[in-house]
């Protein structure tokens, strides 16, 4: 399983919009998936949890889309 | 632009003679064939009106206004579950006297001229003609209906003076002619639909369904009718037309040229139809019908069969398009439709509030996102292809009305409040007229049984609060006006301080004006950029903040998820760790495991903020709260609670070590730039203090009530725990439903607080019950009955509250 398809698997069980979407790598997280500023966060935690790291939270406010948090993950776990 | 009058007005097509009202446009949708049909079979028992518009004595436009009764929550899928009892409660519920520009029963232009050139200033006549109309039948609402994409900025510039706004219209399915014959079509498909659509076609050997194309069908018409109400029964989208067998007859007399049904018939009985129009350029697939209960319904697929014989006939007719109408897009799209989003312009007869609210709900609701394509005529350089978000806020710009870099688009843009109002369901800022008793009075001097206060011990009304209170009035005056760092400190607060420093059971106490500020104060102060804040994520607003506001390192864990809080820790050594957790989680009145906590925290090393708000007079031996409840009070680092709860007052307080509260006295802006609590306020938490320590009967009492009440929930066959604090979540699953409700329990005296999003998420939203030490048994029976019928009410009509209690 592909970072990315980790990464949708735990949307589809945070995200507040699920239905009627595909959820792709361009899928964005607040205005198509419905994330708020907390479910963001709790996404945030669930992406630690599966993946072990602590991510640096001057990136938190940069992601966009689902294909962000993806990058996202795989640099801090290159850097580990 | 030329200037043109509306010269000849009528509420019936008889008025008016075909010489006259057919060339005076180009549109064969609106002759006077097909406007009879609709008048003559009495569709939707519409109002009609017919203008002729004239430009100095020439008749170069005509325009096809009808009122009709709009149910617009049919638009809304959301409430499909829940319509039934919103109705019951509330018949008029989302339906307006619309008065309409445009075709019922198809979609297609209800304005149209002999010349292009007439279009805006024959819109603008309408529109104004409209205005006045409306006035005349007492009509709701304005709405033009199926302006494409193409026309819309011209329309705009004409409509949106004259108080019209855009919104979203349902998006159109058309299928364009391009081939020579249907072979070529079917050639045309890829491979897989290829097949499914020549297996579709093959009825008769299959399952001996008889196909025929009818131009007599007269004597099918009630048939069609029944067959037709099946459909339009079990739809799942948006429908509102009542056709009956009228209609089918008459089309067939008005429009014996102009009309022919494909009929499926097996062993002699009508089990399915596709009833199309024949328009000059166009083959439109209007009306469907068919048997659910036919025993090949689910093996043959009628409908895919009846839309390629229409794609057949549009072909063998050689009409340039077929019109495929809307909803249902996926079995259109499966043809090689084309889908073509249309606009509606709406405006409210008087209240421009209202315009506003049913514009962004229809824009929110009226498209499938899925299903949504901007053609290409409105795609621009710089935006090649739009997707569903941009259409979206494409159309909310339009009506926000100012620039996207106007500091206040974001209030522009704000409309929930008017949207509720729009529906009827506002329920904010209600207004009493009496203190907090176990009743309260509302504005028409009724007795409401109170079930939504937050004075769990019924203080806020007792004499030796009340009294206490204008004492200290009467002593120190009204407010103290200044920091309490600098001339805000009175005898008073220090007495309060020395009390609650010896209630919490800590070495030193601080207070603060309110507890939402309480929690700022102490948790700005006190985190620290390095910080790492975790937080359940069912904390109180306050907390998040107070975290927001000191801008440390955040993590919400699960709510009472303390696995997850542990790998969180295991993964985060070397931080400086604060856990911040409510003890009693106001909203779902959930408490959380401080002993679970407290164990983390001696094997991890952090440090432990609780909020005690709800807790402190509810729980723990003396009344001190959750962790004196769970004897843990000593490991808890800070303890935070508020007066305007049990203490029936306002304000906050800090209990902590000296030095804790020494640093917040000095650092927490929160507590140095605002002035201090009231000597009233002070007063009346001492006095309340005398009580909660007097209190253990009282606090007996109030979880005496909470079980009462609770069990007789249960008994009515709501599901739900017996809650440890005063606190009854009562989940209805759904926001809508939930504001419905409320305001039935309160036109009938009961108040309770309706829970939503954000507080909670939409599939818990319902109601918080707390309940009081001091109401009696009468007025929880009293409350209680109200809560069967309610019971009854919303099972009755359909609605799963077992499935929305236990998802």
């Amino acid at each position: 399983m592909t970072i990315t398809e980790k990464i949708i698997g735990l949307i589809q069980r945070t995200a507040k919009h699920t239905q009627g979407y595909a959820i792709t790598a361009q899928s964005e997280l607040v205005n198509q998936l419905g994330y708020d500023s907390l479910k963001l966060m709790q996404l945030i935690t669930l992406l630690e949890d599966e993946f072990d790291l602590m991510i640096d939270d001057i990136h938190i406010g940069e992601l966009r889309t689902v294909a962000h948090l993806a990058a996202l993950v795989e640099e801090e776990t290159a850097c580990v | 632009m030329d200037i043109l009058d509306v010269s000849f007005s009528c509420t019936s097509v008889d008025a008016v003679s075909s010489a006259q009202w057919d060339t005076a446009g180009r549109t064969s949708g609106l002759n006077k064939d097909f406007l009879s049909i609709v008048e003559k079979s009495k569709v939707n028992n519409l109002k009609h009106n017919y203008l002729l518009l004239s430009c100095q004595n020439d008749i170069v436009a005509r325009a096809n206004l009808y009122e009709v009764n709009f149910d617009f929550s049919t638009t809304d899928q959301s409430l499909k579950d829940c319509i039934k009892v919103i109705k019951h409660w509330q018949s008029d519920f989302m339906d307006f006297k619309v008065l309409e520009l445009g075709l019922f029963t198809m979609i297609g232009d209800g304005l149209d001229c002999i010349d292009e050139r007439y279009l805006l200033p024959a819109m603008e006549a309408t529109a104004q003609h409209m205005i006045s109309q409306a006035e005349q039948l007492g009509s709701d609402f304005l709405l033009i209906r199926d302006i494409p994409l193409a026309r819309y900025q011209a329309m705009q510039a004409v409509l949106q003076p004259l108080g019209f706004l855009p919104c979203s219209g349902f998006t159109n399915a058309v299928l364009y002619n391009q081939w020579q014959d249907f072979e070529q079509y079917l050639h045309s498909m890829k491979s897989k639909s290829r097949t499914k659509a020549k297996a579709a076609l093959n009825l008769t050997e299959k399952f001996g369904i008889r196909v025929q194309v009818l131009t007599d069908y007269q004597h099918l018409a009630p048939q069609m009718a029944a067959l037709w109400r099946n459909v339009n029964q079990s739809s799942k989208d948006y429908s509102r037309e009542q056709l009956n067998s009228e209609f089918f007859a008459l089309t067939q007399h008005y429009l014996p040229q102009h009309s022919e049904v494909i009929t499926f018939e097996h062993q002699g009985k009508l089990v399915g139809f596709m009833y199309n129009l024949i328009g000059a350029d166009e083959y439109i697939m209007l009306d469907w019908g068919v048997d659910y209960d036919f025993e090949y319904y689910q093996s043959a697929n009628l409908y895919r069969a009846a839309s390629l014989l229409s794609v057949q006939r549009m072909i063998e007719l050689g009409k340039q398009r077929l019109e495929l109408g809307i909803t249902n897009y996926t079995p259109k799209l499966f043809l090689g439709a084309t889908l073509e989003p249309k606009l509606f312009f709406v405006r409210h007869r008087t209240d421009p509030d209202k315009t506003e609210a049913l514009a962004r709900a229809l824009t929110d609701n009226i498209q499938h996102d899925a299903e949504l394509t901007i053609p290409a005529c409105y795609q621009t350089q710089d935006r090649p292809c739009w997707n569903e978000l941009q259409w979206r806020e494409f159309i909310h710009r339009e009506i926000d009305g100012c620039d996207a870099t106007d500091a206040f688009a974001v209030v522009q843009r704000f409309g929930l409040p008017q949207q509720l109002k729009l529906a009827g369901l506002y329920s904010y800022y209600p207004e009493f007229c009496s203190g907090q008793f176990a009743t309260i009075k509302n504005s028409a001097g009724a007795d409401v049984v109170l079930l939504g206060t937050n004075s769990y011990l019924g203080l806020n009304t007792h004499p030796h609060v009340v009294a206490a209170a204008i004492a200290a009035v009467d002593r120190y005056g009204t407010g103290c006006s200044g920091s309490p760092l600098l001339n805000g400190t009175l005898d008073l607060h220090n007495r309060l301080v020395q009390r609650i420093t010896a209630f919490s059971q800590k070495p030193a106490a601080l207070l603060c004006s309110t507890g939402y500020q309480t929690n700022l104060a102490a948790l700005s102060a006190l985190i620290q950029p390095e910080t790492l804040v975790l937080m359940d994520e069912r904390n109180h607003r306050s907390l998040f903040d107070g975290v927001a506001l000191a801008g440390g390192k955040m993590r919400v864990f699960a709510h009472r998820n303390y696995t997850q809080l542990e790998s969180i820790l295991k993964r985060s050594q070397g931080y400086p760790v604060l856990v911040v957790t409510d003890s009693v989680f106001s909203m779902e009145g959930s408490l959380a495991d401080l002993p679970a906590l407290v164990q983390l925290k001696q094997q991890y090393g952090f440090r432990l903020f609780v909020d005690e708000s709800h807790a402190v007079g509810v729980l723990g031996q003396t009344g001190a709260g959750a962790a004196e409840h769970f004897g843990c009070l000593a490991q808890v680092d800070v303890v935070m609670a508020t007066f305007s709860k049990s203490f029936a007052s306002l304000g906050g307080y800090i209990a902590a070590s000296c030095k804790v509260v020494n640093y917040i006295k000095h650092k927490g802006a929160g507590h140095i730039f605002s002035a201090s609590m009231p000597a009233a306020s002070a007063a009346a938490a001492l006095a309340a203090l005398d009580l909660i320590e007097q209190g253990s009967a009282q606090r007996q009492q109030l979880h005496d009530n909470c079980r009462y009440f609770a069990t007789g929930l249960q008994a009515i066959g709501f599901q739900l725990q017996i809650p440890p604090v005063p606190i009854i979540h009562l989940i209805l699953g759904h926001p809508t439903l939930t504001l419905a409700a409320y305001q039935t329990l309160l036109r009938r005296h009961v108040y309770v607080n309706p829970i939503m999003p954000p507080a909670v998420p939409a599939s818990e939203a319902g109601f918080r019950i707390s309940l009081m030490a001091s109401h009696r048994q009468t007025e929880l029976d009293q409350a209680l009955a109200e809560f069967d019928r309610l019971y009854q009410e919303i099972t009755s009509h359909g609605y799963s509250l077992t499935l929305a209690q236990t998802e």
